[in-house]
């Protein structure tokens, strides 16, 4: 027994006291993990660290920092691609101060999707709300088409709602692509931890949510609703299905 | 007499490529890994399987090791992140699908045993009553001996929180294991 524990024995305020010390010397009288299951798990484990092997292996086991740092370079080649492809907002520009919204929630979900095992696992609730948040905002972002429509100057503000589905295919599709690349980059860089699947999807949908901003200078709210959002919800619904699937083939 | 090397001395050579150090890191604590995680999950095939995640966490992770960092909280955290994840999963399946048969129950049945290993089993299954919270504190305080610090830096909570939890999952016990002792004594 250290010191540091003697200390706490003498001073601490939650004891388990006298009345409990035969049932925890009874626990600790178990008999130990034999030398032979000890041996077999040993084994287990090395063939484990020997089959972490290829470029998979290699990405996961960069630090943490390094991780989320390729994730936001990807993030970041994705919009910028967007940006000299489209007609999305130009850089500076009061339509571009709008993108850092998303941007910071995108930085929240990569650290959340990417965080390590080794750091205690966040409450249940913040979970949760770093799951909800980015779907939230997105959608109202998405109604705000007056807002943007001043901002961005020369935006096509109004929109028909059949044209908006029927023109919508394309952000449809951009952003399925996208949100779907980073999604695909965030699992590469997992190493395994429990509940970050749902941080990935968020994060992949901020980063279609992002890159379509760049693409698109529609800002009518059913074209965003309908072809943006509408691209979040297909690639966030097929990404639970797939990992759902995995995840049952895997157990 | 050379003392032995400390746990970060072992992961720095690791981390250098010594296998055997890895090794030495396994036979030094995979047995208390055990220990914790099977008070956690209750099944020992499931506390054999978290434990060989958590090795092979230890190794995806080891680029993350600073110099300076101790690795006891490191690993004791790693485990318990896997043994929450094992209760989460547990939650979704069937009762049935436990009870299958060569499926090993939530809690070891009770075999031909003497008095102290039945003793054993009725704490097990008392911590197993406790809230999930509340159990991994007692584990780690009562049964492993690790200081309040050390135990709040493993779960990630304050150190008056895990006092708390500790002081009420210790009241919870006490409850438990004075009821069962009357209601064996009548």
């Amino acid at each position: 027994m250290t010191d540091d524990v003697r200390v706490e024995r003498a001073g601490r305020l939650a004891s388990a006291g006298p009345e409990l010390d035969a049932a925890r010397n009874a626990l600790l009288a178990e008999e130990a993990p034999d030398a032979a299951a000890l041996a077999r798990l040993l084994a287990r484990v090395e063939r484990d660290v020997a089959a972490e092997r290829g470029a998979r292996a290699r990405i996961r086991a960069l630090s943490s920092p390094g991780r989320v740092a390729i994730a936001l370079g990807a993030v970041a080649l994705l919009v910028g691609f967007g940006c000299a492809l489209g007609h999305g907002p130009r850089v500076p520009s009061a339509a571009a101060l709008l993108m850092l919204l998303p941007a910071a929630l995108l930085l929240v979900a990569i650290v959340t999707a990417l965080r390590p095992l080794q750091r205690p696992a966040l409450p249940a609730w913040r979970r949760r709300l770093a799951d909800l948040v980015p779907f939230t905002v997105m959608l109202a972002l998405c109604f705000a088409p007056d807002l943007l429509a001043q901002l961005r100057g020369d935006a096509i503000a109004h929109m028909e709602a059949g044209e908006a589905l029927l023109g919508g295919r394309g952000c449809l599709v951009a952003g399925a692509i996208a949100a779907t690349l980073a999604f695909a980059l965030l699992r590469s860089l997992d190493r395994g931890t429990p509940g970050s699947t749902l941080a990935a999807i968020g994060a992949g949908a901020l980063a279609s949510s992002l890159t379509l901003w760049a693409l698109c200078p529609t800002t009518a709210a059913a074209h965003l609703v309908v072809a943006h959002y509408g691209a979040v919800l297909v690639f966030g619904a097929g990404a639970l299905a797939v990992s759902g699937w995995l995840r049952r083939r895997a157990a | 007499m050379e003392a032995a090397p400390s746990d970060e001395q072992l992961m720095d050579a690791y981390i250098g490529g010594d296998a055997a150090a890895f090794r030495a890191l396994f036979e030094r604590y995979a047995p208390v890994l055990l220990r914790v995680v099977r008070r956690n999950v209750g099944s020992r095939a499931e506390a054999e399987d978290v434990v060989q995640q958590t090795f092979l966490q230890v190794h995806r992770a080891r680029a993350d090791f600073r110099a300076g960092a101790r690795l006891r909280p490191w690993l004791f955290t790693i485990a318990l992140n896997l043994a929450r994840e094992v209760h989460r999963r547990r939650g979704r399946r069937r009762e049935t699908e436990l009870e299958q048969p060569g499926a090993e129950p939530a809690i070891d049945a009770p075999r031909d045993i003497g008095e102290r290993d039945a003793e054993a089993r009725r704490v097990r299954v008392a911590l197993d009553s406790l809230p999930a919270a509340q159990r991994e504190v007692i584990v780690l305080h009562w049964l492993e001996d690790r200081p309040f610090p050390e135990v709040a830096m493993i779960v990630g909570a304050s150190v008056t929180a895990v006092k708390v939890r500790a002081h009420r999952g210790y009241e919870r016990l006490r409850a438990t294991l004075g009821r069962t002792r009357q209601e064996r004594e009548e």
